[in-house]
């Protein structure tokens, strides 16, 4: 049995399928996994005109257990590629760790060519449909930003962890999808070429607004905003959230 | 030198006291009995020409070229039985490729995966090394290129390149119009390919829409293949300014190229 088969009982969260013997991870005789242990919360990511701006909380939970609260949850691959995903935080930096991999040796290469965010969804995909249909899914909703050089616009991207991959101007993964996604939608179609300071503002509304009705989040934040020169990571911001609504007092937008 | 070749050559994996591995150069010495092909570069294209040989009157001019994608394709000189091994390998490369990425594989990629291959093939025992060496164009986003590979496993990045029988002529033509490359139109192109191509024929032979393939790939256009009636503009063109007028090939022509006694080389 390996390692991660056997968190100890007591702290180990319920498998998320069932109580059975099997599903158990400390008895699975199988290597499969059963469900997401250390997770991650949302990721949200809307395109602007020039770029892409994306945004994640830095909190990673076990369980309801707030365990680790600044964490790097956005991982840039390379000047034109930025990634972030819900989930299990451990399969999330697995695949990052194979894409930094391909990503030295195309720079040992040196020959100009490494993989953009299309060839970075694209595999993504490839994999995570490959891993759902062997059963062992990695457990994560991945969004991959950044800019394509080839065509030379944003991309903007998701897959999911059944290894769906599919292109938008909007993208949100995890309990985003229900909250964030609908208003980021809302700010795209009012100004679909907006520009990067509006992307920031809207992003940094939508967590805020995240951060008051999802349980399993934080109020600091990452953003990344990917341009058609780099992917610039902005750490450690603090969102301020307006609780008055607790206090029954009117809260004007 | 010569005398001790005979005692280090039975196998790839025996070195020479002089240091040569005797049955790598003879895999090269293999390329050089094919039929020439020449293959050159512009800032926008790249064109590869070819001279197909046929064993006989009866049977058609063997293929030289090969596509392997939208945007990349290789000419080949050497051992015909070799060529489409290499082909379905690399093929399934670029197929893999895109699969995985929803990209076209770049050149340099294939060309660094297929000489790695042929690489091992010198440094096995029981087998030998390939016996093609290619002329491989492509193109991406960022502009053309073309490769030469050598059943030694090195691969070239060229300008301009010829390989086979009697190349060394086509070499020179390319090395003394080399500057002119660059900026070339893509008819003016195919010209010095086909001029180059030329300098490579024996003796009472032509260049005829039977025995001439033309490929072209650019960063706009895609690999495309030009044979028989397809290369007819081309070749009244070369006609029309070295004098005389196109002709398709006579049995007369036929008889004489020595080429076509030689069954396994094209």
């Amino acid at each position: 049995m390996y390692k991660h088969d056997m968190p100890a009982m007591d702290i180990a969260p319920r498998s998320y399928n069932s109580n059975s013997y099997t599903m158990n991870p400390v008895f699975a005789t199988n290597k499969h996994s059963t469900g997401p242990i250390t997770t991650g919360g949302s990721v949200v990511a809307i395109r602007y005109e020039d770029g892409v701006v994306l945004g994640a909380d830095k909190l990673i939970s076990y369980g309801h257990l707030r365990r680790f609260r600044d964490q790097t949850r956005i991982f840039k691959i390379n000047e034109t590629t930025v990634l972030a995903a819900n989930g299990e935080q451990a399969d999330l930096r697995y695949l990052v760790d194979l894409l930094n991999a391909e990503q030295k040796q195309a720079e040992l290469r040196g020959d100009g060519f490494e993989k953009g965010p299309r060839a970075i969804h694209s595999w993504l995909g490839r994999v995570l449909y490959h891993r759902r249909t062997k059963g062992e899914p990695l457990f994560n909703d991945i969004v991959v930003a950044g800019w394509d050089r080839k065509e030379s616009r944003p991309y903007l991207g998701h897959v999911s962890m059944l290894g769906v991959a599919y292109e938008a101007p909007v993208v949100c993964s995890g309990i985003a999808t229900y909250i964030g996604l609908p208003y980021l939608r809302e700010a795209y179609q009012v100004m679909p070429t907006m520009n990067r300071d509006q992307a920031v503002d809207s992003i940094k509304n939508c967590l805020t607004q995240l951060c008051m009705r999802e349980c399993r989040s934080s109020n600091l934040v990452q953003l990344a905003v990917v341009n058609n020169k780099t992917v610039d990571i902005k750490d450690n911001i603090v969102l301020e959230l307006n609780w008055d609504l607790a206090k029954n007092k009117l809260i004007k937008n | 030198m010569a005398m001790f070749r005979g005692q280090y050559d039975n196998d790839v994996t025996t070195w020479s006291p002089q240091g040569r591995l005797h049955q790598v150069e003879y895999a090269m010495e293999a390329v050089n009995q094919g039929s020439a092909v020449v293959g050159l570069h512009s800032a926008t294209h790249a064109v590869l020409v070819a001279l197909k040989r046929s064993q006989d009157s009866l049977s058609e001019h063997q293929k030289k070229i090969y596509q392997l994608d939208d945007h990349v394709g290789f000419a080949f000189a050497g051992l015909t039985a070799d060529a489409p091994i290499i082909y379905h390998y690399l093929r399934n490369e670029c197929l893999d490729f895109r699969y995985a990425n929803n990209e076209s594989m770049p050149a340099p990629h294939m060309v660094r995966d297929l000489c790695r291959r042929a690489q091992r093939r010198t440094q096995r025992y029981g087998g030998r090394p390939y016996g093609v060496g290619l002329l491989l164009a492509g193109a991406d986003h960022a502009g053309v290129s073309l490769y030469q590979t050598c059943p030694s496993g090195i691969e070239y990045a060229c300008k301009a390149m010829a390989i086979g029988a009697r190349s060394q002529s086509a070499r020179t033509y390319l090395e003394r119009h080399i500057g002119e490359l660059g900026g070339a139109s893509l008819p003016d192109l195919v010209q010095h390919g086909l001029r180059a191509l030329k300098d490579t024929l024996p003796a009472e032979a032509e260049l005829t829409n039977r025995n001439v393939s033309i490929a072209i790939v650019g960063v706009d256009m895609g690999f495309s293949v030009y044979e028989g009636d397809r290369v007819d503009s081309y070749l009244a063109e070369l006609k029309a300014e070295t004098g005389g007028t196109p002709s398709t090939e006579t049995s007369r022509e036929r008889a004489k190229t020595p080429e076509s006694m030689e069954v396994e080389a094209s």
